[in-house]
């Protein structure tokens, strides 16, 4: 069984179309990149994938792990170990990280039928991860990315996927707004967690984190359409030669 | 427990303790030395209530309880005139009981805050949902004097709460810290004027308001600036959280502002709850409902944590909107 297949996927917002027949498919232990300019629907891929409401799928499917993904609500998509991290992650003022944190690690588990961590559990959890992904001690009694840096929101979305352990992680031009030191930690945190297991689908602008987490395949993508595909070596064409 | 009850409206003596170091009369005893000082204050000089008087450079470290009990329908109209003296500081919880479920409130506090007086003020009004209650809370401050209002309730049938602060001379703060959670057919209206008539003053109102069901709010705020009060810093913001399609929130932010060197903000806001917000918080695996409680419990918890004493109360009227 694949772990995600997505067929002839035609998607439009406010009733203009983004996505226009759009195929891909990712295997367990697959890192898949999708490039392409401003405008081809990578972000609008990373939103339909995570189930964001307003973008409105018109035709194709998309199967996650056997289940019909397009008929799951973007709370179920997170259970059964689908992750997306923000483009832009949104600040949410009064919540702080931590209970945010555990309140959505409890509802994954226990959607698995696992039990639900401690306090000390996760405190414990929690601490190991932010000293992975460099966060600085008091975020875990700030508000949910308020004040943050651009790296920083990014940094709390890789921290996120490190607690939850996803089994397909998308990152939504992870890579944007991110200096050297930054990336480094990103991939870092990225490649600990990669196995056989899991998959991963990068969205990016840009060659420079395919630089620090190399790519099975890449994917070009196109007004809608993925118009080209290759090994790691097509970032580097196209970083040299454009999408054109 | 050092307390002033009043039962019905009427203080009731046999029920209060009161520090030794402060003056508590009723308020006819009152007349007698402190008449004049009540006769500019009152353009009808109460003949019921209680007279509160602090004398100069009294800290008192515990809190006073201010408790009104309701036994019927009728009319209570409990009265206070606070007097903090030079220097001293005090500060008053208040809270309510009703052994009726359509109570009837009228109340009135006049705090008057010599200089370099401080004064707390914290009110929390969980109120049945026939109450009618209004109270209304005026003060003066003088140089250095530093007032905090605020104000918790889960509304009415009628909810009105009014503070007023003069500052009337150099360096005097007055805060306004207000929250309405709001379910079912409750409203609420909180009035508020900060006045300033002294140059170098500040002031800072934040009003939040939730509302669920067909609840209403309103919230009508005005900053005023007196020719002579140059470097005044002025604050009102105003957040209202619709909930459902039926709540009805309006706001009347104003400024009026007669000096020309002067910090001032007003900020008023009715929204919904942010659809990029439940999105993020359900991809991560939140159910929408407990997506939404949370949401709520952001905007409220920032008011309900300034009040340790009642927050389990307030975490419960949270929980109902």
């Amino acid at each position: 069984m694949h772990l995600i297949q997505i067929k002839n996927l035609h998607a439009a917002i406010d009733g203009k179309p983004i996505l226009k027949g759009l195929n891909l498919t990712i295997d367990r232990g697959q890192i898949h990149a999708v490039m392409g300019p401003n405008g081809a629907g990578k972000s609008t891929l990373a939103k339909i994938l995570a189930g964001h409401p307003a973008y409105e799928v018109t035709e194709g499917e998309i199967w996650f792990k056997g289940q019909n993904l397009l008929e799951m609500a973007p709370e179920e998509r997170a259970h059964a170990g689908l992750f997306m991290s923000f483009q832009y992650p949104v600040e949410i003022t009064g919540v702080s990280n931590r209970q945010f944190l555990q309140i959505a690690l409890n509802a994954q588990r226990k959607s698995r039928g696992d039990e639900p961590l401690s306090n000390e559990e996760f405190e414990q959890l929690l601490k190991e991860k932010m000293v992975m992904m460099d966060v600085r001690s008091e975020f875990s009694e700030r508000s949910i990315n308020e004040g943050f840096s651009g790296g920083e929101k990014k940094r709390n979305e890789i921290l996120q996927m490190a607690l939850f352990n996803p089994d397909l992680a998308i990152l939504d031009e992870t890579d944007s707004g991110l200096d050297i030191d930054a990336m480094r930690i990103v991939a870092a945190g990225v490649n600990q967690m990669r196995n056989q297991d899991n998959g991963l689908l990068i969205i990016t602008h840009y060659q420079r984190l395919l630089d620090y987490i190399r790519p099975d395949f890449v994917h070009v993508l196109a007004d809608g359409q993925i118009v080209r595909t290759g090994g790691a070596e097509l970032a580097q064409e196209l970083e040299a030669k454009g999408y054109a | 427990m050092t307390q002033l009850v009043f039962v019905d409206g009427h203080f009731t003596p046999s029920l209060s303790s009161i520090p030794p170091q402060i003056v508590c009369l009723p308020m006819q005893e009152a007349h007698k030395t402190y008449g004049l000082f009540l006769k500019k204050r009152w353009t009808h000089l109460p003949d019921t209530g209680v007279f509160v008087y602090v004398p100069p450079n009294i800290r008192l470290t515990a809190p006073i309880h201010l408790l009104h009990v309701f036994n019927g329908p009728s009319p209570a109209t409990p009265l206070l005139q606070i007097v903090v003296g030079k220097g001293s500081s005090i500060e008053w919880l208040q809270s309510s009981q009703f052994l009726t479920d359509t109570p009837h409130m009228n109340g009135t506090i006049d705090f008057a805050l010599e200089a370099g007086a401080s004064a707390k003020f914290v009110d929390v009004q969980l109120l049945p949902k026939e109450a009618r209650s209004s109270f209304s809370i005026r003060s003066t401050l003088k140089r250095d004097a530093n007032l905090s209002i605020f104000h918790a309730t889960n509304g009415a049938k009628e909810a009105r709460f009014s503070a007023n602060a003069e500052l009337l001379e150099e360096q005097g703060n007055a805060l306004l810290e207000a929250l309405a959670m709001l379910s079912g057919e409750r409203r609420s209206d909180i009035h508020a004027l900060m006045e300033h008539a002294a140059p170098h003053c500040t002031s800072r109102q934040t009003i939040k308001m939730a509302l669920s069901g067909q609840s209403r709010s309103h919230f009508e705020g005005k900053i005023y600036v007196r020719p002579i009060a140059q470097k005044t810093e002025a604050y009102q913001l105003n957040k209202q959280l619709l909930l459902s399609d039926q709540a009805i929130a309006t706001a009347k932010p104003n400024l009026e502002i007669f000096a020309d060197d002067v910090k001032a903000s007003h900020g008023a806001t009715v929204s919904q709850l942010n659809d990029e917000e439940l999105f993020y918080l359900c991809s991560r695996g939140l159910s929408p409902s407990i997506a939404k409680s949370l949401l709520i419990e952001g905007f409220c918890r920032e008011l309900i944590d300034k009040v340790p004493h009642m927050q389990a109360a307030l975490l419960e009227e949270m929980r109902k909107l």
